[in-house]
């Protein structure tokens, strides 16, 4: 059962799919264009023929027929490297909110639970790790351990858990208050019971929105660092194309053609993630912003 | 209490990171010391580093040594600057407080009205739109938008300059002139940085307006028959407010960090393109000395607004 | 209405602001400012910059040494004539008259005396003072510096690499390096210093109205960090930067002037000697016929580059002599030599005794395209690469301790004195830059020679041999000679000093350029 609470921007009842799309269309443009991404993603290595490290062309050639968007300052295809990039981010940003919401829900959930100095001692944590500004403390790691994409996800994934952690917490805390959850309790419900019958069914909402949120944090991060030089030099990336695109701004058009898909690419993930999260966000309520 | 030992623990955290880490470099720990200078140093002078800096003894001492080195304001020795870290951080740090701090009051302010009148007036047609073009602000990355503003205002229509603080005239110019300077290169990266910190000030406020609208307290007001614009920010606004309040401290250490890839778009001499910089030449101990400066600056910076927060709200302060 | 205007107000500031500004800037001199990607280099002072060659370069505008370079070789700084003395070897300087530091105290060879001994006793990282073994002030015009033995590169190196310092300021001075009051920067040199912003990378300097030279023909010169070269000139920020090559075209059609910088910068293909089969000649011999070296330029580089040269030094070095020995493109000969070492061609790669030869092939962040290269051309000829990148300064350390196999190194210098040639083969620093390499004796002997033979036709003659031995060993394989361009306004007529500034700085900021007359003609 869930908590629905009626407030502004809840429009109820039929849950037709077409109905659906019209009364959220935040959500569902949303949607619409992050399934174009993931497609572009899953989908575009068999598709597009060219692989990214090979030499296909000439240097900083314009776009056309052979290279949709030309090649770059040592003759690799855009394309090819836009997509692959595409596959990067998306890869670590998905796994850093699985892995967020994974320990936030263990961390919470243990919280709410078990209580006492257990559960005080995580909230603490939790306040005093949101203080610390997560690109600051990425920076200082990966500036000393090779940025490698399975140090970029462990390292991302440090803060991915706090602010998951206090939304799931404060939801579970109104759940446990609720009469049945204190008749199972009563008749000796275990904890793992509970946490799958009564907790998850009312949390669910709050994990999906808890991951979309952590998975656009986290490619934005992503980005930023690649931006700032420190990416996986094995993998291609968006933010390592907008910083050598810019290299290039100031020399003709190159710019339209190097600079402005991923910053497209880069922008439409990140809007599309955060036009989904708004609109499921607006449906249950204003103050989980926290 | 219990908030100022979550504190605590973090910076110990910090600190034990900003030790650790350049431990971890393979090879010669003088690297993490020295940066890529290695190659002109003389083997004298490096047993001499060896010495100064303790690198043979136990770690648990070389941390104390570290502490205490921090207590006394010496964040270490940047070999390519040729000068103490603290020195070379200083004028950067305040180029980027004057940015960041300009920027945050701005966006602050114009976000608070923004989100004010969106929630009043969201049954007209702008405001849908106005919400949509701050959610799409606001999950796109600040160097994006910067890169933007960069190509269309500076190197397209040459409005505005490419790099720098300041103008570099020679000296005989007026002080007025100087600061004129400060001010043409500082619209952009401000604009930029509000662009990116305005919408989620303004949706914020927006939403808690929303929940404050039909609140009782306004209805007596309405029924003792103040006017609007009193209800409006007196009542309303104020108590909409306090979720942004609890925030600022957090806002501001974002804004830091939004700022270090947007100076580097702007060629901003501050804090983040300093930082770029010396990531770019793998200077160890100015990354260290320039990372462990702003996190503790953004960690103060939330201590205190926790502690104002406490201060202002009476219902907190009468339960403490 | 009142809140209309509020909103008003920020832009009617901003335009009578752009307004003030521009009224403000036309009233001052005219700037000239030079863009830098780096920015900082040092505190302007001999001790306080960094050591590497943009420092040296900055402090060059503020101090004078005894000797200086122009387009065509030696001419005069403050000695005015000099000879040399053979026994016991001995330089002696003859000093301008009248020659005043910015302070206005006059300099005699008191300071010069000083200086040699200063820098004796406080080693700088640009100027070896152990050749001299003493200066002796012979008259308030006149120094003698007395060697241990005939040492060729002294002009270059040492006479017109170290900046004379005043006595009266730096006598004082304990601890030089951190030495950074406004009077470290007072020298002899055309300009002082007017400003110093280390964030920004700004160096103002102004003219010396009393300099021995006569008053610099431009009154103000400043260096500033920008974000982007192009970006900065272009836009008439910065009327001199760095450009990338594809821009010169563009630029030259807009009016700029775009100088090559000669090829003074040098990739090379290290190996460990420690290593089997790196230390067999053979082996990397093979390796040197299986890299098409004109296509990596022009893969990589974007063909603007020299293929490298086995010997070393690069067709724009005074000193060039083009080796007979050559490694042209032949994968032919590549196998034949794979094969004379035992190794017999499978389908997995070149295998000896059943065992697949494998490589791993240290990279930095800066040649990963390269890398990438030569990874896939050790390929095609069967040759198994692994790649790994790593920060610059762990590979440097990695290449010391002789942890790697193959490793992707680079340096500049090479338009210098050859006695970088020494020092990369048998001083301190052929670790890193040789691998471990032991020379041959005949190699070692030849370097030897030619740094103590001063008839320059039979030095030049045994640097030829240098590189012919170099090219036959190949203790490194040198890859390309990346080319750079300069993109400036043409309002300065900057050229390119023989053999780069002072002891080799590949760069055409010689503050000669700024000076209204020439400068006479130059002593034996």
């Amino acid at each position: 059962m869930f908590q629905k609470k009626l407030l502004i921007g809840d429009r109820g009842g039929n849950f037709s799919r077409f109905g659906a799309a019209r009364r959220y269309p935040l959500v569902f443009l949303g949607a619409i264009l992050l399934a174009a991404i993931l497609i572009l993603a899953l989908a575009g290595p068999w598709l597009y023929p060219y692989d990214p490290w090979e030499y296909v062309g000439k240097p900083l050639e314009p776009p056309s027929l052979a290279h949709p968007l030309g090649t770059n300052d040592v003759g690799q295809d855009l394309l090819a490297e836009l997509i692959y990039g595409t596959r990067t981010s998306l890869e670590i940003g998905l796994a850093v909110g699985l892995i967020g919401v994974l320990l936030s829900l263990l961390l919470s959930l243990s919280s709410v639970l078990k209580g006492g100095l257990w559960g005080f001692s995580v909230m603490r944590l939790v306040d005093a790790w949101l203080t610390i500004p997560p690109l600051l403390l990425v920076l200082l790691i990966v500036a000393f351990v090779p940025p490698r994409v399975p140090v970029l996800i462990l390292a991302l994934s440090l803060f991915s858990w706090a602010g998951g952690t206090r939304i799931l917490r404060s939801q579970g805390l109104e759940i446990k208050g609720e009469l049945y959850v204190e008749a199972a309790r009563a008749m000796g419900a275990s904890v793992p019971y509970l946490a799958r019958r009564h907790f998850l069914p009312g949390l669910y909402p709050l994990i999906i929105l808890s991951f979309l949120v952590q998975t656009r944090r986290a490619i934005l991060l992503e980005s930023s660092l690649a931006f700032l030089g420190l990416a996986d030099p094995q993998h291609k990336s968006w933010g390592v194309m907008i910083q050598y695109g810019m290299k290039f701004m100031a020399l003709g058009d190159y710019w339209v053609w190097w600079l402005l898909p991923p910053a497209l690419a880069l922008g439409l993930t990140l809007v599309s993630l955060a036009l989904i999260g708004f609109g499921l966000e607006s449906r249950f309520e204003p103050t989980l912003r926290s | 209490m219990s908030r100022v030992l979550g504190y605590l623990f973090v910076l110990i955290f910090i600190l034990g990171l900003n030790f650790a880490l350049p431990r971890l470099l393979p090879g010669d720990p003088l690297t993490a010391l020295v940066g890529e200078q290695d190659l002109i140093l003389t083997p004298e002078f490096r047993q001499e580093l060896r010495q100064r800096y303790g690198l043979d003894q136990p770690l648990s001492q070389q941390f104390v040594h570290y502490l205490d080195n921090l207590l006394h304001g010496d964040l270490g020795y940047s070999f390519y600057h040729q000068a103490p870290v603290l020195t070379v951080i200083g004028p950067a740090l305040l180029w980027t407080t004057l940015l960041c701090g300009v920027s945050f009051l701005l966006s602050t302010g114009l976000g608070v009205w923004l989100g004010v009148e969106l929630a009043l007036q969201r049954t007209r047609s702008w405001a849908a739109t106005a919400v949509g073009f701050c959610l799409v602000f606001e999950s796109l990355p600040g160097f994006l938008v910067g890169m933007a503003l960069l190509l269309v205002f500076s190197l397209k229509l040459g409005l505005f300059p490419f790099f720098g603080a300041l103008e570099v005239v020679p000296r005989v110019s007026r002080p007025v002139a100087f600061g004129l300077g400060v001010l043409w290169h500082l619209i952009l990266p401000t604009v930029t940085l509000v662009l990116a910190e305005l919408p989620s000030v303004a949706l914020l406020v927006r939403a808690s307006m929303l929940k404050v609208l039909r609140a009782p307290f306004v209805l007596a007001a309405r029924a003792r028959g103040l006017g609007e614009a009193r209800i409006k920010y007196r009542y309303q606004a104020r108590n909409a407010l306090l979720p942004l309040i609890t925030r600022l401290g957090l806002r501001f250490g974002l804004l830091w960090a939004v700022a270090v890839p947007v100076e580097v778009v702007f060629a901003y001499p501050g804090a983040g393109q300093l930082l770029f910089q010396a990531l770019l030449k793998r200077d160890y101990p100015l990354i260290q000395g320039l990372l462990l400066v702003s996190i503790l600056a953004v960690l103060a910076g939330n201590a205190l607004a926790e502690w104002g927060y406490r201060l202002a709200d009476p219902r907190v302060r009468s339960q403490a | 209405m009142l809140r209309k205007l509020l909103w008003l107000m920020p832009f009617v500031l901003i335009v009578a602001g752009i307004g003030l500004l521009t009224a403000g800037g036309g009233a001052s001199r005219p700037q000239y400012l030079i863009g830098d990607l780096q920015g900082d280099w040092g505190f302007p002072s001999p001790f306080g910059h960094n050591p590497r060659g943009p420092g040296y370069l900055r402090v060059s505008f503020l101090f004078d040494t005894l000797i200086w370079k122009n387009d065509r070789g030696f001419v005069p700084a403050l000695a005015r004539t000099w000879e040399y003395q053979k026994s016991p070897p001995a330089y002696v300087f003859h000093l301008r008259p009248g020659v005043t530091w910015h302070d206005g105290q006059p300099l005699t060879a008191q300071d010069v005396a000083f200086t040699v001994e200063y820098f004796k006793k406080h080693p700088h990282p640009w100027v070896d003072l152990r050749p001299v073994k003493q200066a002796e002030v012979i008259d308030p015009q006149t120094v003698r510096l007395v060697l241990s033995q005939p040492y060729a590169p002294f002009l270059e190196e040492i006479a017109g690499t170290m900046f004379i310092l005043p006595r009266h300021i730096w006598q004082q001075v304990e601890d030089p390096r951190r030495f950074h009051a406004p009077q470290a920067t007072v020298g002899s040199g055309p300009y002082k210093l007017a400003e110093y912003r280390r964030e920004h990378g700004l160096y103002r300097f102004e003219a010396f109205e009393h300099y021995y030279q006569g008053k610099p023909a431009v009154p103000e010169i400043s260096f500033v960090q920008v974000g982007n070269g192009l970006v900065a000139l272009k836009g008439k920020a910065v009327q001199a930067a760095d450009v990338p090559p594809e821009a010169v075209k563009e630029l030259r059609g807009q009016g700029f002037t775009v100088l090559v910088q000669p090829h003074f910068f040098c990739l090379k293909l290290l190996f460990n000697h420690r290593k089997f089969p790196q230390q067999d000649l053979a082996f990397r011999r093979a390796l040197a016929h299986a890299l098409n070296l004109p296509e990596l330029v022009d893969q990589t580089l974007r063909g603007h580059g020299q293929p490298g040269s086995p010997g070393l030094l690069p067709p724009d070095s005074p000193w060039y002599q083009a080796p007979k020995t050559t490694y042209p493109y032949d994968p032919a000969a590549a196998s034949r030599l794979l094969t004379s070492l035992g190794y017999q061609r499978t389908p997995q790669g070149w295998a000896k005794d059943g065992q697949v030869l494998e490589l791993e092939l240290l990279s930095g962040p800066l040649y990963a395209r390269a890398a990438e290269y030569l990874k896939q051309a050790f390929q095609e000829s069967g040759l198994t690469v692994r790649l790994r990148q790593v920060d610059h300064s762990i590979l440097d350390q990695r290449v010391k301790n002789q942890q790697f196999d193959l490793a992707l190194s680079g340096h500049g210098g090479l338009g210098g004195d050859p006695r970088i040639i020494y020092d990369m083969t048998l001083g301190p620093l052929a670790a890193e830059f040789l691998g471990g390499y032991q020379p041959s004796p005949a190699l070692a002997r030849l370097l030897t020679d030619q740094l103590h033979t001063l008839d320059e036709a039979r030095r030049r003659r045994l640097v030829a041999q240098v590189q012919e031995q170099l090219a036959q060993e190949i203790p490194s394989l040198p890859l390309y000679y990346p080319t750079w361009y300069l993109g400036h306004d043409g309002r300065i007529p900057w050229f390119f000093t023989k053999g780069g500034i002072a002891k080799g700085i590949p760069v055409y900021f010689n503050k000669m350029a700024l000076l209204s007359a020439p400068a006479p003609a130059s002593s034996p």
